[in-house]
């Protein structure tokens, strides 16, 4: 009996290592003959019920043609792939944070698209399609297709508001800072404030907002020399550091062991945060009465920062020509407008705006706007070692451990240092 | 035919040891080995990504002279130091305590050994951010116990934002979560003492601190050891506590060797942060400066209280 129990395990134990062996690893053809893709995608729940229709309709429309959508984690894809790389079971195509997409470049991970068939760039929302142009060898050209673009908007609580006389956000850098200031309130009569006005994060990428409303260049055009110790960029910081020295609108939500901002606007006790599309689900089911509008305007009007996915096939891709063709419908306006009309997200093809009914998602109206205005982040090889860089002096010009001049001054030499050469 | 006996024997010894050895040689030994390899090496901008580890540039000890002229490991290592300090020795007095506290026969003592034990099951990652909101300025119960003291040192940045309180911050949540840990090992070591030691030592006239003191304490020092030596490894390699309670360990408030670093980047988050980097070269030769570091320590402090016994 003993001896059977042991077989028992031991033929389970083999069997869960074959299977973990061999998992993973693409297969060119599908059981039924079928040209077989495989997708690594990274979306949430909604995201990914959506994305298996869309395969299915791909697959009625192109016969023969099997789509497979797999799912990886968004948190560590990047290792994911990496890895799947070089054990050689790496998908056909694969869904990329912007971010990474220059070091796959760099290191021609990615293939050129192209060459596969006509893309239309004036289609797609600039700041999207932008972060997927690469000069190589002084050509141009395009190493993938944004499935999702984010940026960030203003969203603030409509209840504070009404409560407190304000009657529409603020448009300018100015309003904002008067506004904040009538909702940042000592309720308990303390002596400290215990709703705040604004609250904000520290790092870069939620720092663009600042810098693109004041119309900061980050890079030169040919990439060598860092831009930020500029007029415009001083200033640009300098607002967002008074904001918690000196007018203490900001409730120091960027500060380590702090309340974020998403938590905090969610409990009430911040009147106005950035925010996200991806937010917008979250704070209505919380049954928050808030509102979106654009980031305030700077020297250079509105703009904001870009986030966002885009889709690239992979080098050792078994069918490129089918996945250029599955990116191609993914990307087009029918289909965008279907995903975005059913997910309440920005299309990336500005043409799915026209098939789209906003009436039960105006949000999505303001963000599409906001994008209109974005700057594509900066092309460096790793943005992670250009944020570690960059973060640190946000973070001392925040907490006043250093003048905004001296941060930016020193940041800018770094980053030319040590972010736009390789060491 | 004797010798074909023992031959056969130490063959039968090696197959049972096989499956072992086998694991070993695969998931510790060679990794331990490869990395060496790893650290004298480089992944560059254009290195394949479908063929990183065979097409990086070899650069030979590169890494190393880069690593001790780079401020921030040398300043990760001191904050570890600093970390390992505030830690380890807490963790045994209060674990030591503990058990000597639960070693008597008080009313509901199981309750009170699964109590201090239980935050120990708990994963790091959650007690992190638990301690997050106790600290948290504005909110935090901290704060909250603070303003009813008249206490407003704290009021604006918390505990974890200053950068002279983020570490320490750190440290009592860590300590009070490993402090059971240790007082399971002493409990069962006390509870080993026989108890004519202790009536030997009464016969000579020793009190309750004498009892302590020369009889408890170094009858446990294996288990001071093991927690010295585990403490120390745990110092190096802490990553979750500081990614969970202080983001990208920060603040970043502190000047040291011309460089801004953040008042909580220990050894093991700052060889996570150049993994993440794909710099597999750098981290491989930090780990190994640090596998150095760990094999010093854990040999100095066996050597040290050996002699002592």
């Amino acid at each position: 009996m003993k001896n059977r129990k042991s077989k028992i395990v031991f033929l389970a134990v083999f069997l869960a290592t074959v299977n973990f062996v061999s998992c993973g690893k693409p297969k060119e053809k599908a059981e039924n003959g079928e040209k077989k893709i495989v997708v690594w995608e990274t979306y949430g729940n909604e995201e990914h019920s959506e994305i298996l229709k869309i395969a299915r309709q791909f697959e009625n429309k192109n016969p023969g043609v099997e789509v497979d959508i797999q799912r990886v984690p968004w948190g560590g894809h990047e290792s994911k792939i990496m890895t799947a790389m070089i054990t050689n079971t790496a998908p056909d195509i694969a869904r990329v944070d912007v971010a990474f997409l220059p070091r796959l470049v760099k290191s021609n991970s990615v293939l050129e698209l192209s060459r596969f068939g006509e893309i239309n760039t004036e289609d797609f929302v600039p700041a999207a399609i932008e972060s997927n142009i690469f000069a190589k060898d002084g050509e141009k050209g395009i190493y993938g297709l944004p499935d999702q673009t984010t940026g960030v908007a203003l969203f603030y609580n409509k209840t504070l508001f009404a409560k407190y006389g304000i009657k529409s956000p603020p448009k300018t850098w100015k309003e904002f800072v008067a506004t904040a200031k009538k909702l940042t309130v000592d309720k308990n009569g303390d002596g400290k404030p215990d709703q705040f006005g604004f609250a904000m994060h520290k790092d870069l990428w939620w720092t663009f907002p600042f810098f693109n409303t004041f119309g900061v260049r980050f890079l030169s055009d040919d990439g060598k020399k860092c831009l930020l110790a500029s007029d415009a960029g001083y200033e640009a910081l300098q607002l967002k550091v008074d904001l918690y020295q000196k007018y203490k609108v900001e409730a120091g939500a960027w500060q380590s062991g702090s309340i974020d901002p998403d938590t905090g606007f969610l409990n009430g006790v911040y009147a106005m945060i950035f925010s996200g599309p991806w937010n917008v689900k979250r704070f209505r089911d919380a049954e928050l009465d808030f509102g979106i509008s654009l980031i305030p305007a700077g020297p250079a009007g509105t703009s904001t920062n870009v986030g966002g996915t885009n889709m690239v096939i992979m080098r050792r891709a078994h069918y490129p020509e089918i996945c250029f063709e599955f990116l191609k419908y993914l990307t087009s306006p029918e289909i965008q407008a279907q995903w975005c009309q059913d997910l309440g997200q920005i299309p990336v093809n500005l043409k799915a705006e026209k098939l789209m009914d906003f009436s039960d998602n105006k949000e999505i109206k303001i963000f599409l706007e906001q994008m209109k205005t974005a700057i594509p982040r900066p092309k460096v090889v790793s943005y992670q070692t250009l944020a570690l860089t960059v973060n640190p002096y946000l973070y001392a010009a925040l907490a006043g451990e250093m003048s905004v001049k001296k941060a930016l001054d020193t940041v800018a030499k770094k980053i030319e240092t040590e972010v736009l050469v390789e060491r | 035919m004797i010798e074909n006996r023992k031959l056969r024997a130490t063959v039968t010894s090696y197959l049972f040891l096989a499956p072992f050895l086998l694991v070993f040689l695969l998931f510790l030994a060679w990794p331990v080995i490869y990395s060496f390899y790893l650290s004298l090496h480089k992944v560059c901008w254009s290195t394949d990504l479908y063929n990183v580890f065979s097409d990086m540039k070899l650069v030979w000890f590169q890494n190393y002279k880069q690593l001790f002229k780079d401020s921030h490991f040398w300043w990760s290592l001191i904050v570890t130091a600093y970390y390992a300090l505030l830690t380890i020795p807490a963790t045994i007095f209060l674990g030591l305590m503990l058990a000597i506290l639960l070693n008597n026969k008080l009313p509901g003592v199981s309750l009170f050994r699964s109590a201090y034990f239980l935050p120990n099951v708990l994963d790091i990652l959650v007690v992190g951010i638990i301690w997050t909101f106790i600290y948290s300025p504005h909110y935090g119960i901290l704060q909250k116990i603070f303003n009813l003291l008249g206490i407003q040192t704290f009021a604006r940045e918390g505990i974890l934002a200053n950068p002279r309180t983020a570490l320490p911050g750190i440290a009592i949540a860590m300590v009070l979560r490993g402090a059971g840990f240790g007082m399971i090992l002493f409990l069962a070591s006390i509870q080993n003492i026989p108890k004519s030691v202790y009536e030997a030592a009464e016969i000579d006239g020793a009190g309750p601190w004498q009892k302590l003191l020369y009889v408890t304490i170094p009858l446990v020092k294996p288990i001071i050891l093991f927690l010295v030596v585990m403490g120390t490894i745990a110092s190096l390699n802490a990553f979750t506590e500081i990614y969970a309670m202080t983001q990208d360990g920060g603040p970043f408030a502190v000047h040291f060797m011309g460089e801004i670093q953040g008042a909580t980047k220990l050894s093991g988050y700052y060889l996570f942060e150049k993994w993440s980097q794909m710099k597999y070269g750098y981290a491989a030769a930090i780990s190994y400066v640090l596998l150095a570091i760990t094999l010093v320590i854990s040999i100095v402090n066996a050597r040290l209280l050996r002699r002592k016994q």
